[in-house]
């Protein structure tokens, strides 16, 4: 193995191997923790931000960023509360909801895809603009009470299975393959670290992240119906700090928050260690001031390790290339 | 010929538009003129998103309608920063009243000095800030002692003596720390044995994540205090889906929700207690308080202890009613 | 000797009052590397953009394989079999050279699940560039090494191979040494020497004329939008190249 192959090594595996070490050290202090209803308890707390996370990750790796996602879904929950208490009925009062998302994405990649307007501050006027919304369609009055087929959504099972957590996997499945199987992948790094290059070789720079823009919108409201389903009311409080969770999740996982960077893989670790993280602090009964000083303190960890690894993987590339390439005095690259 | 319509268009736009600016100056000048007969109230209310706060809002405007005041309302959310800064802004734009539900009491005491300055009250609400004019301090502390008394009593009468206590609160807000230390130390006196569990939520879809974990390392806890109503629900539907069986529960939450009240109306086998607060009379007395101090009151209290009332099951309905009807 | 793969008609294009290219005609045969030398503004970059499809020429025909062609984009010059690297590549430094080779142009699964699910070739894309590297003995580090990780004269020789390996019969190569130091020239030109044994033609621009000199068979002089040489490379010196160039004397034939 040459350095560079055990540097990537652990630079692939190292967040696996903290979220080992850190589910060892819950298992030691607590008795309950590693148990087969508590992780899919873990599952089930992170299956919600897990879904948004996907397109989340992808748009990172463009280079773009959505931070509307949970005014979003409290924006898709409380009108599909609306569409119920006026008598839509449950399926259509579900695609309205879905098709707030739907539209509230294409209205961000529109504006950021197409016409080339900063991410951070349309999706930030999103952040605030969709909460409002959201306030003004209940006038504080929170609808509740959607009945048992809706239930299902958020609380049923499927073999024993959350079904939020089978939502989960269907969707990061579908993101595992257009990640390392599709096209797409290769495309949104293009994207991501070479838009001009891309853009000249013929890859589709706005429109892919226009539909991930959409996409995006689409986890959004799917996650905040489940979560009206959950609590059997679509609470003006659902996807509080929802943007920053999944935020955390990706940059954790290690995608450069710059793009053209990153693996959904370790966007999976990167989930389960924060969900991990909470749940084993309270399992232990750690005081509840401690879980935000945690969490902030892996993610500073997270990005030291990461510019870390960067600066060896330049430092590493001259040695390496020399013994292919005859004898190379350092050349400016 | 064209080029000459056009420029005579545009002259006169020009001179529409001076009259436009102008009479906007003259309507600018007046203005003051007018809002003098009109006292202006900015009440800071954080959490919009709460069940109640229509219903505080509801009867803070129906008694400034009485009264003839201007309400202004806050969009501060619960960030004590953001509050401080909107407290500014309305103090610059001159009020007459600042009445404010304060996140950061300590960071809220200068403020009192130079509301004083521009001759305005200041009158406080939930919490009690150094200098105020008037106040309507929700007695959390009191209503900690009652309801970790009732917990208490639930434990000894109905789980035999012993049982685990969990707490959702949040580290942050002094309305909260007092409820929870309160019933935390009220529990304590009559069964010094008691174990606790914390974990932060103060809405329901964080009380949901949080009863979660709590439940897997205590799937035998039969007694749980929410610092919030909302928080509370997400506590119930956590029990409602963790297959455990309700009997002997006990839920509480604070505030006295719509949705919490309905649920303890029907004898919602989980939720079966909020302390409830008249959320009706703050909202009048918010309004009321500068009355009293304007015109040499006092005909009723300008320092005000608002207790907590404990609805539970056995509260009866019509009771519920009476509370609920702040709602409709 | 047989048909041209590329042949230009009396190419001409001004901007504004600026005849940047004055009926040029040039004919590239495959196995053949045409030099394309000239000094600063004699019309060589207007002639690449021309052949690569970035811009239209005002008069006259570019005819590939006997077809004339109309390219209104460079996508369009690219199908009709002419790729053109210019200095800055194309190569994405995030990706890996097999990936950077095959991007835009994945290779799917063969079938209808393989188009209907979008999923790519990976095994079929890395066995054609493995056989790229044995056919053009490419003096290359692994296939699967980032392009970040590539010294410059490598991602150049990636650049190129990447436009042969899509089959092309011409390949317009924009300055590729520039900016290059001597090993990393050497790599780039004792790659576009094997090339010449794989029937492609090749056209090199530079300014740099021991380089021409050392690759090209042909060389065709530019100067002032017009061109003033073209003929067979043995025949000529350095400093008759320079006196065409510069327009000092007129060489003689």
């Amino acid at each position: 193995m040459t350095r560079q192959q055990i540097l990537g090594w652990t630079q692939r595996n190292g967040l696996f191997f903290a979220l080992a070490i850190l589910i060892a050290i819950f298992s030691i202090l607590s008795s309950r923790f590693l148990t087969v209803p508590n992780f899919t308890v873990i599952l089930l707390q992170n299956a919600v931000i897990g879904l948004i996370v996907v397109p989340g990750a992808m748009l990172i790796l463009c280079g773009l960023v959505d931070l509307s996602v949970g005014s979003v879904a409290v924006l898709s929950a409380v009108v599909f509360g609306q569409a119920m208490a006026s008598g839509l009925g449950l399926p259509v009062s579900l695609l309205i909801g879905l098709a707030v998302g739907a539209a509230w994405g294409a209205f961000n990649g529109y504006l950021i895809a197409i016409q080339g307007f900063s991410p951070i501050i349309i999706t930030l006027g999103g952040l605030a603009g969709a909460r409002g919304l959201a306030e003004f369609v209940t006038q504080g009055y929170t609808t509740y009470g959607y009945g048992r087929e809706f239930a299902f959504l958020g609380n049923g099972k499927l073999l024993g299975v959350p079904v939020p957590v089978i939502l989960f996997a269907i969707v990061f499945l579908i993101g595992l393959h257009l990640w390392y199987r599709a096209p797409l992948g290769r495309h949104m790094i293009a994207v991501g670290g070479a838009k001009d290059t891309a853009a000249e070789i013929g890859i589709k720079v706005k429109l892919i992240p226009f539909w991930l823009y959409v996409a995006s919108g689409l986890a959004a409201a799917l996650g905040g119906l489940i979560i009206a389903s959950q609590l059997d009311g679509a609470a003006v409080t659902i996807g509080t700090g929802m943007e920053l969770e999944v935020l955390t999740a990706i940059l954790l996982g290690g995608v450069s928050f710059t793009g053209g960077r990153g693996s959904l893989f370790g966007v999976l670790f990167g989930l389960l260690f924060v969900g991990v993280l909470s749940n084993g602090l309270v399992q232990v009964n750690v005081s509840p001031y401690f879980e935000q000083v945690a969490i902030g303190a892996a993610l500073c960890g997270a990005a030291a390790l990461d510019m870390f690894y960067q600066r060896l993987e330049r430092l590493n590339v001259p040695v390496e290339s020399e013994p292919i390439e005859a004898p190379q005095a350092g050349e400016a690259q | 010929m064209v080029t000459k319509l056009r420029a005579v268009n545009r002259r006169n736009l020009m001179k529409l538009s001076g009259a436009g600016i102008a009479g906007a100056g003259i309507a600018w000048m007046g203005l003051p003129v007018l809002a003098q007969e009109k006292k202006r109230i900015a009440i800071a209310h954080p959490d919009r998103a709460a069940d109640y706060y229509q219903g505080f809002m509801n009867a803070a405007l129906k008694e400034a309608e009485k009264r003839g005041y201007e309400v202004l309302q806050s969009f501060s959310g619960m960030d004590p920063q953001k509050q401080l800064a909107e407290v500014n802004t309305w103090l610059a734009s001159g009020i007459d009243a600042l009445v404010v539900l304060a996140l950061d009491a300590n960071a809220m005491a200068p403020t009192v000095a130079k509301v004083h300055e521009q001759k305005a009250l200041f009158i406080s609400y939930a919490n009690r800030i150094d200098g105020e004019d008037g106040f309507i301090k929700w007695a959390d502390r009191d209503a900690g002692a009652l309801l970790g008394a009732y917990a208490a009593k639930h434990i000894k009468e109905k789980l035999g003596g012993k049982g685990d206590v969990g707490f959702l609160t949040a580290t942050n807000i002094q309305v909260v720390t007092d409820r929870i230390e309160s019933t935390h130390e009220a529990i304590l006196k009559e069964l010094p044995d008691t174990k606790f569990f914390e974990a932060t939520a103060l809405n329901a879809p964080d009380g949901l994540k949080a009863t979660q974990s709590l439940l897997q390392a205590h799937p035998e806890m039969k007694v749980l205090i929410c610092c919030t109503d909302d928080g509370a629900l997400g506590a119930r539907s956590a029990y409602q889906n963790s297959g455990l069986a309700a009997d002997n529960l006990l839920i509480a939450g604070f505030d006295g929700a719509k949705q919490n009240l309905n649920l303890i109306k029907a004898r919602d086998p989980y939720l079966q207690v909020s302390m409830a607060l008249d959320i009706g009379d703050i909202g009048r007395r918010v309004i009321d308080i500068p009355y009293q101090l304007w015109n040499g009151g006092p005909e009723s209290e300008t320092h005000v202890l608002q207790q907590y009332k404990l609805v539970g099951h056995e509260t009866p309905t019509e009771d519920i009613d009476v509370i609920l009807s702040v709602y409709a | 000797m047989s048909a041209p793969i590329l042949e230009l008609r009396a190419l001409s294009k001004s901007f504004g009052p600026v005849h940047a290219v004055k009926t040029v005609s040039l004919a590239a045969h495959a196995g053949e590397v045409i030099g394309l030398i000239g000094d600063n503004g004699a019309g060589k970059s207007t002639l690449t953009r021309m052949i690569a499809g970035a811009i239209r020429p005002d008069q006259g025909d570019i005819i590939v394989n006997g077809q004339k062609e109309h390219f209104e984009t460079a996508q369009d010059a690219r199908r009709a079999g002419i790729e053109t690297v210019f200095q800055t590549l194309a190569l994405v430094p995030g990706l890996d050279i097999v990936e950077n080779i095959f991007l835009g142009r994945e290779l799917l699964v063969p079938g209808a699940t393989g188009r209907a699910t979008r999923t790519m070739d990976v095994a079929a894309m890395r066995r054609r560039v493995e056989e790229g590297y044995q056919r053009f003995g490419l003096n290359l580090p692994d296939m699967r090494t980032k392009v970040a990780a590539l010294s410059g004269g490598q991602r150049q020789v990636v650049a190129i191979a990447r436009a042969v390996l899509w089959g092309s019969g011409v390949v317009v190569l924009d300055e590729p040494t520039a900016a290059l130091g001597v090993k990393q020239t050497e790599l780039v030109l004792s790659f576009i020497e094997r090339l010449r044994s794989h029937k492609v033609a090749v056209i090199f621009i530079s300014h740099n004329m021991q380089h021409v000199m050392r690759v090209a068979d042909r060389v065709c002089v530019l100067r002032l939008g017009r061109k003033v040489h073209d003929g067979p490379m043995s025949k000529l010196s350095g400093t008759d190249l320079v006196a065409l160039m510069t327009g000092a004397t007129i060489a003689a034939q």
